[in-house]
């Protein structure tokens, strides 16, 4: 389901989006630093702060991701559900050494420490060009 | 008590891009990318591309609930969450009247984005129909990232 085509906003180059909503109705949005592709069908988000986030999935399951293609061109929306928390394994380890080279890139060793690694369905996939043509 | 105080005031206008919240009466959240025009105490009036806004048109008629996310990212990672109500979406169409205040802030986006990109961020606000939206705010979270994430500044507990 997901194409390769949107595999290189996954690479950690730019911040993603991540917006929830809770059973009443207030929405939550906050930026994420990974979104790994997982398989054809799911991603891993990286949880590091959200509470309010968290809080919410247990309320609510969907949830809605914005990837930006680090050309600029285009931006990918997901609609998503809430599957599991890992905070140990293959996905976890890998999402670990990759957080750990954004942090150092962008001066935020000291802040960025991955707790877990939220998997989603990927329920749709949109490619939503910046540019309309 | 203005629900957006001087400081945060600042941080908006220096940095107007931002992301929509906006949910479904299911409670599906939608994201969209907006751009911010104008900010009050307690209001923000934001520009969404019309091929960009999913479903913002029948969220904001069905219930205007909504969220906007305003990051410094790359930079210091500053980011604040305003929460409140649609009480107005104007429908999309072309608003080249925001063009004198959009055009000076290439060099900004230019600063951290390739020369390209930033043309097609202003471009896509200025010479493609847009919603004008505007979100009267009743909460201000900081956001940024690290253990003091979700603090209220305005409006209430996170």
């Amino acid at each position: 389901m997901i194409p390769a085509d949107a595999k290189p906003s996954m690479q950690g180059a730019f911040q993603s989006i991540l917006a929830t909503c809770n059973s009443d109705g207030t929405p939550n949005i906050t930026s994420v630093s990974q979104v790994w592709y997982v398989d054809e069908s799911h991603v891993a988000v990286s949880f590091q702060f959200f509470n309010k986030t968290v809080a919410n999935l247990r309320d609510n399951p969907h949830a809605a991701i914005r990837l930006f293609d680090p050309t600029g061109k285009d931006h990918w929306g997901l609609d998503v559900k809430f599957v599991r928390a890992e905070t140990e394994g293959t996905v976890f380890d890998q999402m670990e050494m990759q957080l750990e080279a954004i942090a150092s890139m962008s001066g935020m060793q000291d802040v960025f420490k991955l707790r877990g690694a939220h998997i989603y369905e990927v329920l749709r996939i949109e490619r939503l060009p910046l540019i309309k043509t | 008590m203005p629900a957006i105080n001087e400081d945060v005031i600042a941080f908006l206008r220096s940095r107007p891009i931002a992301m929509l919240c906006t949910r479904d009466r299911e409670n599906h959240p939608d994201a969209h990318e907006s751009f911010i025009a104008e900010v009050t105490t307690d209001r923000v009036i934001c520009l969404v591309p019309e091929h960009l806004a999913g479903r913002l048109p029948q969220n904001a008629l069905d219930n205007g609930d909504a969220a906007l996310l305003i990051s410094r990212s790359p930079g210091d990672h500053r980011s604040v969450q305003l929460k409140g109500k649609i009480t107005d979406l104007e429908q999309a169409r072309f608003r080249a009247e925001f063009a004198p205040a959009v055009e000076p802030l290439l060099p900004m986006f230019t600063a951290y984005m390739p020369h390209g990109a930033a043309r097609a961020m202003l471009d896509r606000m200025t010479r493609q129909p847009v919603f004008r939206v505007q979100l009267d705010v009743t909460q201000v979270f900081d956001q940024t990232p690290g253990p003091q994430a979700g603090r209220p500044i305005a409006g209430g507990a996170e």
